[in-house]
């Protein structure tokens, strides 16, 4: 009989854990309300990330063929260290005869919350085939690139970023922070994987502000809130947009950053 | 002389159940989208690690050693930070199967321990998620529903892993109760 009762009990302090982690989750939503995400049928992506969804760094540069700068119009600078956060955008522009294609660009809108130093945004589009990676162009005409800065103190430390290591076939898997809480249940991560098989790959992808300046610019500003575009031209950008972040200093607790994404038709 | 805890047949079994963990993680990806559904099958060799071993520090044995393989292997961002979270299971079965005298060939304690052992892993993973920067609030938020799923899928497990050792046990591949 012992042994029922020791069944029963157990049984019962489960029940009860139980049962605490839903009067948890009923009076979290009610002590933290959240705001409500966007219903828009347009809206691809709305999520929110924090310093955790930073996992490669700290290092002073982003894959490429050859290894690329991060901050828009510079080359490597190894003074600069940076703290990196790939994530998928759930878009992809495109470009082409308006009559036979739904050309468009696909608009990031992002919000910060306590943002330390600056954080650059660059992205990648993922290929097929021999093509390599697109990515926006670093240096040279064409440049572009959007930079935040912030003014939050900044914090002691990254834990859940580790360098990303030069590959001598130029091929980088690197891990997406979409999800990251429902990925971490199963101890899964998702990635992609960015293959430079050649040069080039730089003229396809662009970051504007202003769709009528479609191949974009460098755009530094203050404000936490704000968006921008990512648009194509030329050969095929890629059918998956990777948007990667980059911040110069460790994050503070606080961090958060809210992307969402949504296509625009442009023609 | 002083005889080890473990017996070599012991801790080969015991290392093994700790490798099959690692390699049903690689193995089998199940798309469930479900939080906590590969609870279904991680609870299976430690239960029955520590159903046929029978002592204290079996089921830590296995999931100390299952982390540092996981570890190794790389399976996720959280890299040595994996051990506590397979040490997390591994010692709430430990834990369960000294409670329940070892039974866990029976259904029902083979339910709770593989219940227990998933949330355990399930309360540690959400904790090293904080640390590593998600605020607490984003855990919270949803809970109760990740709690429940653990609880069904670790359960199920441990009831595959009762069966497993009731046949164990009934075709005399390991003793009974009372070795």
């Amino acid at each position: 009989m012992e042994f029922r009762n020791r069944v029963l009990v157990a049984g019962i302090i489960l029940v009860c854990f139980l049962i605490g982690m839903i009067a948890l989750d009923f009076f979290a939503a009610a002590i933290f309300p959240m705001s409500d995400k966007a219903s828009s049928q347009e809206i691809l992506l709305d999520e929110i990330f924090t310093k955790a969804g930073f996992r490669y760094g700290p290092q002073s540069w982003r894959p490429g063929y050859n290894a690329l700068g991060i901050f828009p119009g510079t080359e490597i600078e190894d003074t600069k260290k940076w703290y990196l956060m790939f994530l998928t955008l759930n878009a992809s522009p495109v470009s082409g005869n308006p009559d036979v294609r739904r050309v468009g660009a696909v608009k990031v809108t992002y919000n910060f919350s306590e943002l330390s130093g600056r954080a650059v945004f660059d992205v990648y589009g993922l290929t097929t085939g021999t093509m390599p990676t697109r990515t926006n162009r670093q240096t040279g005409f064409g440049t572009c690139g959007v930079v935040v800065t912030g003014n939050a103190t900044q914090g002691t430390m990254m834990p859940a970023a580790t360098p990303l290591n030069l590959q001598p076939d130029r091929h980088y898997t690197v891990a997406i922070s979409n999800n990251q809480l429902s990925e971490s249940e199963d101890l899964k991560v998702e990635t992609r994987t960015l293959r430079f098989n050649q040069p080039g790959g730089l003229g396809a992808l662009h970051i504007t502000t202003d769709l009528a300046k479609i191949k974009g610019m460098i755009v530094e500003t203050a404000e936490p809130d704000g968006f921008f575009y990512v648009a194509s031209t030329g050969n095929d950008p890629g059918g998956e947009i990777v948007l990667l972040v980059s911040v110069d200093h460790p994050q503070p607790d606080g961090f958060t950053l809210r992307i969402r994404s949504e296509f625009v038709r442009t023609g | 002389m002083k005889q080890p805890y473990f017996s070599l047949y012991e801790i080969a079994l015991l290392s093994l159940c700790a490798a099959l963990i690692v390699v049903l993680n690689t193995m089998l990806s199940v798309p469930l989208k479900v939080p906590g559904h590969t609870g279904i099958y991680w609870v299976v060799p430690v239960i029955i690690g520590v159903g046929i071993v029978k002592k204290p520090g079996a089921g830590t044995f296995i999931g100390f050693i299952s982390g540092i393989l996981a570890s190794l292997f790389g399976m996720n961002t959280l890299h040595i930070l994996n051990l506590f979270i397979y040490l997390a299971l591994g010692v709430t079965i430990d834990l369960t199967g000294l409670l329940l005298f070892y039974r866990l060939d029976n259904l029902a304690a083979g339910f709770i321990a593989g219940a227990a052992g998933n949330l355990a892993k399930m309360v540690v993973n959400y904790s090293l998620q904080t640390f590593l920067g998600i605020p607490a609030v984003f855990i919270m938020i949803g809970i109760g529903l990740a709690s429940v799923s653990h609880f069904i899928f670790g359960g199920i497990g441990g009831i595959i892993a009762a069966l497993v050792l009731n046949r164990l046990l009934k075709a005399g591949v390991i003793p009974g109760a009372g070795k």
